[in-house]
Formats: structure tokens, sequence, C-alpha cells
């Protein structure tokens, strides 16, 4: 099976200093992938590696394309980039907002959209729980609608891959569940979600693979119980995690230092 | 929900046309609109003498002039995403007058020659050239400002050097008076000069009116959208060069449409930068034909420049909106 996204032998530098070292990853569909590690550890540069923002050594492939051969607009469709923060800055309506997803699409003015563009927009709006305040300014919106309507602006763009930074950052935890919940459920319609995150409960919780980076490097790949051991979360973060299982589910808690 | 205001650009269309034929009706001999149109396809009285060679190159180069200076105020905020930036406040007029200036003070131009235009678009293009290297990708608006404050001082200094190194008093008081802004005495031969460069201009800066709505999401958002913005900052930077630089080398220096215009009409499109563009043009070229009319109307005993009016009105504009954004910019935030 082709994978959705991989990557050989990757490599970043930012002026002159080496951030991200030979990372060599296969990603699937349909699988919500976290990225974890503690900061400074490179993650947000390989996101950007992966979303063709930043230039890279090694091999990045998208299905059977070398992501260095993709012309921008075909890029664009087929990788969707939520940056960090959610930055707006102007008072655009979240609809308008949402619309600037259709942008690779060739949508050129939010106020006249085909039926096909309104389409795409009312469904990821209707999906993300923010049609009710399409017409409000995104400024006036709090942090965690906020944060809804940039998912529904990345999902409009309708890529195979969606790649995340930080989607819960900031928020508080009834949000920070949503929009987990909604990348899953991204996931499960057959993209591929990689979502960097610093919040290793909710991650090993709802991830199908956890990808732990140190220092630049991938140190493991693969499913929770794996990649987050007693040994690696003392020498990666320096702490100690509680391990339970709540309603059938594994949960892996930070929980003092190690 | 508002959705987009349909009668706006008709609307300031209308307006803009019923000011253009005020401009070719008042002067020292005042012509009734329908005495300016007949004058327009009459040949040999005198009416149409004033108004086909002496009002009509004035109401050309108000219109394109004040539009093509909304534009390049509002091309400039949506790739800054910021609302004070403006080509005069960053120094674009100033470094075109002094291009302008210094080739004429050489002696390599004289002010109908196809230099003049070239060498202040040079100026004003490595002016904002300079200010976005300087102030770099993230471009906050004290870098900006800064930057765009010594800028202006240094195109400044050299403009004063040229006038210091006149031939005569008289050269001086030419350069200066044509420092002020004005568009009397214009006659077709300007507005053929200015004219091509300034459609360019305007072409030029219409066509990214999408990316500017996607960097409503910032720089990486827009890039990872497929907007190149890179180019697009270059392409902006030489729209507002072509089009300030193409003023500057016919008209001196009219500052501060590029702020208001677009400003006025900011709420009327929603905020939307891409939708901003056209109205904000309209509304430069309006602003522009009223002053001009306006400093025809005034009684004064010697000529208002039109670039003084503009500056006085603009001014007291620009400390009004510092002061609303005051908590914003006191923050650092910008």
């Amino acid at each position: 099976m082709t994978s959705a996204l991989s990557l050989e032998g990757v490599g970043v530098r930012l002026s002159g200093r080496a951030i991200v070292h030979d990372v060599t990853l296969r990603l699937q569909p349909g699988r919500l992938v976290a990225l974890l590690g503690p900061n400074g550890a490179g993650k947000t540069t390989l996101l950007k590696a992966m979303a063709g923002l930043l230039p890279s050594q090694g091999e990045i492939r998208i299905g059977d394309d070398r992501l260095a051969a993709l012309d921008r607009g075909l890029r664009a469709r087929r990788i969707g980039y939520l940056p960090q923060g959610h930055q707006v800055h102007w008072p655009l309506s979240a609809r308008d907002i949402v619309a600037l997803g259709r942008f690779p699409h060739g949508l050129a003015d939010p106020a006249r959209m085909s039926p096909g563009h309104a389409g795409v927009v009312d469904a990821v709006m209707a999906r993300t729980d923010t049609a009710r305040f399409a017409g409000q300014a995104v400024m006036t919106l709090s942090g965690g609608e906020r944060a809804r309507v940039m998912l529904a602006r990345v999902l409009a763009v309708e890529a195979g891959i969606l790649l995340a930074d930080e989607p819960t950052a900031s928020l508080d935890p009834r949000h920070q569940i949503t929009v987990m919940q909604d990348l899953k459920a991204e996931s499960r319609r057959g993209v591929l979600v990689v979502a960097v995150t610093h919040d290793i409960a909710l991650a090993s919780r709802l991830a199908d693979e956890i990808v732990l980076m140190d220092a630049g490097r991938v140190v493991a790949h693969g499913p929770a119980e794996a990649v987050l051991t007693d040994e690696r979360l003392a020498r990666i973060y320096g702490v100690r995690a509680l391990r339970q299982n709540a309603e059938g589910e594994d949960v892996i808690t930070p929980w003092s230092l190690a | 929900m508002k959705r987009s205001r349909l009668w706006l650009v008709p609307a300031l269309a209308c307006l803009a046309a019923l000011l253009f034929v005020a401009s070719l009706g008042i002067g020292p001999v005042r012509l009734s609109p329908g005495e300016v149109l007949t004058a327009l396809t009459a040949e040999g009285t005198p009416q149409a003498v004033i108004v086909r060679e002496i009002r009509l190159p004035r109401a050309i180069l108000a219109l394109a002039i004040g539009a093509v200076l909304g534009l390049s105020g509002a091309a400039m905020q949506g790739l800054l995403r910021n609302p004070l930036a403006a080509p005069s406040l960053f120094g674009a007029p100033q470094t075109a007058a002094f291009a302008a200036v210094s080739t004429i003070s050489l002696g390599w131009n004289d002010t109908l020659s196809w230099g003049l235009p070239l060498a202040a678009i040079a100026g004003a293009f490595l002016s904002v050239f300079l200010l976005l290297a300087v102030a770099g990708r993230s471009a906050s608006l004290l870098l900006l400002i800064l930057a765009g404050l010594a800028i202006s001082a240094l195109a400044g200094a050299g403009t004063a050097l040229a006038m210091n190194l006149a031939p005569n008093p008289f050269a001086a008081l030419e350069i200066a008076f044509w420092l002020l802004g004005s568009l009397e005495d214009r006659s077709m031969r300007h507005v053929a000069l200015a004219l091509p460069f300034i459609l360019a201009a305007g072409l030029l800066l219409y066509l990214q009116r999408g990316s500017f709505r996607a960097l409503t999401l910032g720089e990486e958002a827009a890039e990872s959208l497929g907007v190149n913005v890179d180019l697009l900052r270059l392409l902006v930077i030489l729209g507002v060069a072509l089009g300030v630089g193409a003023s500057v080398a016919v008209a001196g220096t009219i500052s501060f449409i590029g702020l208001v215009a677009p400003h006025l009409m900011r709420p009327l499109v929603d905020h939307d930068p891409a939708r901003l563009l056209l109205p904000a043009a309209l509304t430069g070229a309006c602003l522009l034909l009223s002053a001009d009319i306006a400093v025809r109307l005034i009684p004064a005993t010697s000529d208002i420049k039109v670039g003084v009016l503009t500056s006085i009105i603009g001014v007291p504009f620009f400390l009004y909106l510092i002061l609303r954004q005051r908590r914003s910019l006191a923050g650092g935030v910008a």
C-alpha cells in the first residue's frame, strides 16, 4: 500500500543550524498521528517541512509524488496546513474565513460562491459545529470558537493530508477534546491527520500512532503504549507518568518529575 | 448576515464621474455640465480650449493618480495586514521625488521627458524594497514605521541637497513648488507620461486581490493555500512603485490618499482586503478630484497646492487612526 506521506532521510536547516536530522517515516491514510516531543525538539519545523513550507534535505513524498516536484496549486490542494496560534488579521466573518479553504480550488470571492464551494463550506461548518456563528466576525469569537473556525477552514481544503500545529494549545478542556475528536473524525474519513501537541494524555487516548521526537530526531514511532515508555518519558520529558485504564481506554498522564 | 454591497462600486463610480465633470467646469471661467459636454466635442471655441487643453488633463490626472494612490494604500495594507500601512508613511513618494529632483538638477531630465517617471519609479521601488528588506518577513508596524521614517528622512535630506546645489534660486524654488504636489497647468503630455504606468500599476495590484484575502490568515497559512508570498511581495512593491513613481513624476508628492481612502471603505466591504481594492481606488479618485476642485474654490492670495491640502487633511486623520489604535499600539502587538 502506498503511504499517504513518506519521509526518507529528511533534514531541515534553519539559518545554518540543523534543526531536524535524518527523519524517515511512513504514514498511512486514515490515521490520526500525534507528533510529540519537548519544546525545541523540532516538531513544528518537521511539520512545516512536510507541508512544503520549509526547504529540506532528503525526500518527502505525497503518495507517489515528490513534494518538491509538486507545483504550489497542486500542493495546496493535497496538503491542508493549520498553523499555530489561529492568526486572523482582518475581522472577516467566520464563513468567509472558512471559504478561504476553497482558495486552492479556485474560489475567487467568498461573496459569490458556486453551489459546489458553498456545499463544502457549509458541510465542514456543520461538522465542526461552527455554522452557528457563520456571520460573526472571527475576532469577536472566543478562543475555542475561533480554533474550530480555523479547523473548519483547513477542512474546507478537502486535502488527503491534514497537518495541524498545536491545534489544542491555549484551549479550555472542552475545546481541546472537541478539536481532537474532530481531527479523529476526519482521519476516519480517510484523511491522514498529523497533529503536533503537548497533550500526552489526549494524544495517548485518541491518536492511532505517536511519533516521538527529541533533539531533532524521531526517537520512536508506533502505538502510544509502545512509544511512551517510562524510560523515554523520563529521559526525554523528565517526567514520570501515571498509567490508567478508564472506560476501556489506556490513558497516560504526566504525573510528576522523574 | 451582511453580504457584499452591490451598490458600492457603481455609486462610487457615479460620484467620481460627477466630480470629474465638475472639475472640468470649475475655474476662472465657470461652465455648467451642459457647457462642459458641448466643449468636449466642439472645435475651436474658447470653451473647448479651456476644457480640453487646460482642465481635461488635470481632471484625468486627478482621477488616475487618486485611484492609483488609493489602490496602492489598500494593497500595502493587504500585504502587511495593517490598516496604518501606506506608501507615503514609508517614504515612497519622498524617495520618488528625490530621484526625480536629482535627475532634473543633474540635467539628465526636464520635467517633460520619459526619464522623469522612470527615475521616480526607480526611486519608489528602491524605497519600498529597502523598507520591506529592513523590516523583514514578520514586518511589525514599529519596524516599518521606523524604517520608513529613516528612508523619508534620507530622501528629504537628498532633496534638500539637490535644492542646495541648484544652479540658481529659481531652480530651487521650482523644485520646492513641484514638491508641494500640484495638478495645475498639466498637459496631455503629462497624461501620456504617467497614465501607462498608472494603468499597469492598477492592473498589477488588482490581480493580487485573492492573495491579500488569503494573507488574512498570516503568511504561512497563505503559503499553504498556494500563495507565493515572496513573489506577491515583489509584485506589490513593483505595483506601488509604478503607481507612486508615475504620480510623483507628473504631480509632485501627494500624500495620505493611500491611507485615508482604504480606511473609509473598509467597513463597507466587511473588512475584506480583496473586496476593498476597487472601492479604495474609486474613493482615492474622488478624494483627489475633490481636493483639486477645492484648491480652485478656496479664496487665497496665492494658489494652494493640492498636495498641501491632502496633507493638511491627511495628517490629522492619521493622528486620529493612531488614537483609535492606541491600545493595540501601546501593547506593542501591532
